[in-house]
């Protein structure tokens, strides 16, 4: 029969507050249920969060259980010869934070890559007349910007001139790391935790300056090479090629622009699905505007590279090659690529050179506008901070 | 649809007359209508929640009554039409939120993770975390009166960690 009508009351339900607060009791704020806290913490961004853990014992012990939303990209700004970064965060866009002292090598640094809240940085030096150059030696090193923990990398002597497509991948919680890049035009190099030098791979890859990249994603190595897409399983010892549907590769579109260009760079991006774009950026001559195109490999079968005109509800990060969901997310802008032109040894920030493209309206977005007011100069880059502590 | 009244008592005795279809916004009273243990003539007495509380409560469900009820086949509504009943019912939250005092949004928030009403829950915490945004730790224990219970050494590693400062 019909159980007792007020079974509910009699019994506490299991989400009882912890703590029966009476009004004016001035500590109810820290004694606020752990459950609850964490979903006030998940609304909060980079920034704020990192302000709110040290309001009081119980919000910091909290915080470490959190998962604050790490899927808004910042921009993050490398001020010429600093031993600190400043942070832009879509939440407020007119102010900078800045980050502790990073060391005092962090100003003759340049960051190559980011992945999550580490940066992947190289030794340089500044030359009599004032000219930044990279150290001969790839002296490389991991830095964690909100720990401060780093991590150096043995020296790598190359007979190349550079680590091209440099990518870094990294556990948050086991600090697993790998550490990938192209030396000259047919060596693959990695390095990767509990390794004692770096690993060289000879692939047969007839290299394009402007149509090479390289993007890591779920242990595997996508890898754009000219005119085709290889993939690398690369958890394994030694990288395996793994076959794509349809054959061993895929040839890229050529893809012809109705315009004289300038400048042109192509991008690989791997979706959060695990689908790739081709994202080719042009800026055509006589003009600071950036014009994309993006392609997405199409059926296995056909073996095409198919335009498409709308992200959907994700966006693209250039600079980490991939996509984020973006969809009900406040402070980043879905169906849009968050681009960024510089090369790592720029100084300037350049308004033109990084901003947000909008494939929905077309038109440029750019947050951080008062960046370039503020005479600020320095290389900026978008990153995903994704500062969950353990 | 039924139209059924459901009577709910607060901790402190005040009852409350409220329609069974926003009495079901909590999934708890939810949950006791569909095994049946809701006497008809009796109260469902609430514990936790106090007279002022449970007020707000059903105001708050009252007035989602409708917009997000499933059983409901929605006629194809006009994007803009959706737009603007979306923003009325926004306005109407932020009106209902700024009414009240941090305190009173506290104890909400309890009742309505103990009523376990999602919405609800999600706007108070909305409200929570925009109240700490762009503030330092010193202006949210003050906003919050919460005291600052760390040790000056503890203080110190805080600083240490954290490695963000104001630019």
């Amino acid at each position: 029969m019909a159980s007792p009508p007020l079974a509910l009351a009699k019994s506490p339900p299991p989400k009882a507050p912890a703590v029966s607060c009476k009004r004016r009791n001035n500590h109810c704020w820290s004694k606020l249920p752990l459950d609850l806290m964490l979903m006030v913490f998940e609304r909060l961004g980079f920034a704020d969060f990192e302000q709110a853990k040290s309001v009081c014992s119980s919000w910091q012990s909290g915080s470490r259980l959190s998962k604050p939303n790490n899927q808004i990209p910042c921009m993050i700004l490398f001020p010429v010869d600093k031993n600190y970064c400043l942070l832009l965060s879509p939440e407020n866009t007119k102010k900078l934070y800045k980050s502790q002292n990073l060391g005092d090598d962090f100003g003759k640094s340049v960051c190559l890559t980011t992945c999550g809240s580490w940066l992947l940085m190289r030794f340089g030096y500044r030359d009599m007349e004032g000219n930044f150059s990279l150290d001969e030696k790839y002296n490389l090193y991991i830095l964690n910007l909100l720990t401060r923990e780093r991590i150096n990398l043995p020296g790598f002597e190359s007979e190349y001139d550079r680590l091209r497509c440099p990518i870094l991948w990294i556990d948050e919680k086991t600090k697993d790391y790998q550490v990938i890049g192209r030396a000259g035009k047919e060596t693959l190099v990695s390095f990767k935790k509990g390794d004692n030098s770096w690993k060289q791979t000879k692939f047969s890859l007839s290299c394009f300056f402007n149509s090479f990249d390289l993007v890591y994603k779920d242990h595997k190595l996508y890898c754009l090479n000219y005119d085709k897409l290889l993939i690398f399983e690369f958890s394994g010892e030694i990288p395996r090629q793994v076959t794509i549907p349809g054959g061993l590769c895929i040839r890229v579109p050529d893809i012809q622009w109705e315009r004289q260009m300038h400048r042109r760079k192509t991008n690989m991006v791997v979706t959060v699905r695990g689908d790739v774009l081709i994202v080719r950026c042009i800026r055509p001559s006589m003009t600071k505007t950036w014009e994309f195109k993006i392609f997405k490999m199409g059926s296995s079968k056909e073996n095409i590279w198919e335009r498409i005109f709308s992200l959907g509800d994700e966006s693209i990060l250039l600079d980490l090659g991939i996509t984020v969901l973006a969809k009900d997310l406040k402070g980043i802008t879905s169906n849009s690529i968050y681009f960024n032109a510089n090369y790592f040894f720029v100084d300037e920030y350049d308004e033109n050179e990084i901003f947000i493209f909008s494939l929905d309206t077309k038109k440029v977005e750019r947050p951080h506008q008062f960046v370039s007011s503020s005479g600020l100069f320095s290389y900026a880059r978008w990153f995903l901070p994704s500062f969950k502590r353990e | 649809m039924s139209s059924n009244m459901i009577m709910l008592k607060s901790s402190d005795g005040a009852s409350f007359e409220i329609e069974e279809a926003a009495a079901r916004k909590s999934k708890i009273i939810a949950n006791m209508i569909e095994v049946e243990c809701v006497d008809e003539d009796k109260a469902i007495p609430l514990q936790n929640v106090t007279g002022n509380i449970l007020a707000l409560v059903i105001e708050y469900c009252n007035k989602h009554i409708v917009d997000d009820d499933d059983d409901v086949a929605t006629e194809e509504a006009s994007e803009e039409e959706e737009e603007a009943k979306k923003k009325k019912v926004d306005d109407w939250e932020a009106e209902f939120m700024n009414s009240m005092s941090l305190e009173t949004m506290f104890e909400l928030l309890l009742a309505a993770n103990y009523l376990n009403i999602k919405s609800l829950i999600d706007l108070v915490c909305q409200t929570i975390a925009n109240n700490i945004k762009d503030k330092t730790p010193e202006e949210v224990r003050k906003i919050f009166s919460i005291e600052n219970d760390f040790t000056p050494e503890e203080e110190e590693e805080i600083r240490k960690e954290n490695a963000w400062a104001f630019g």
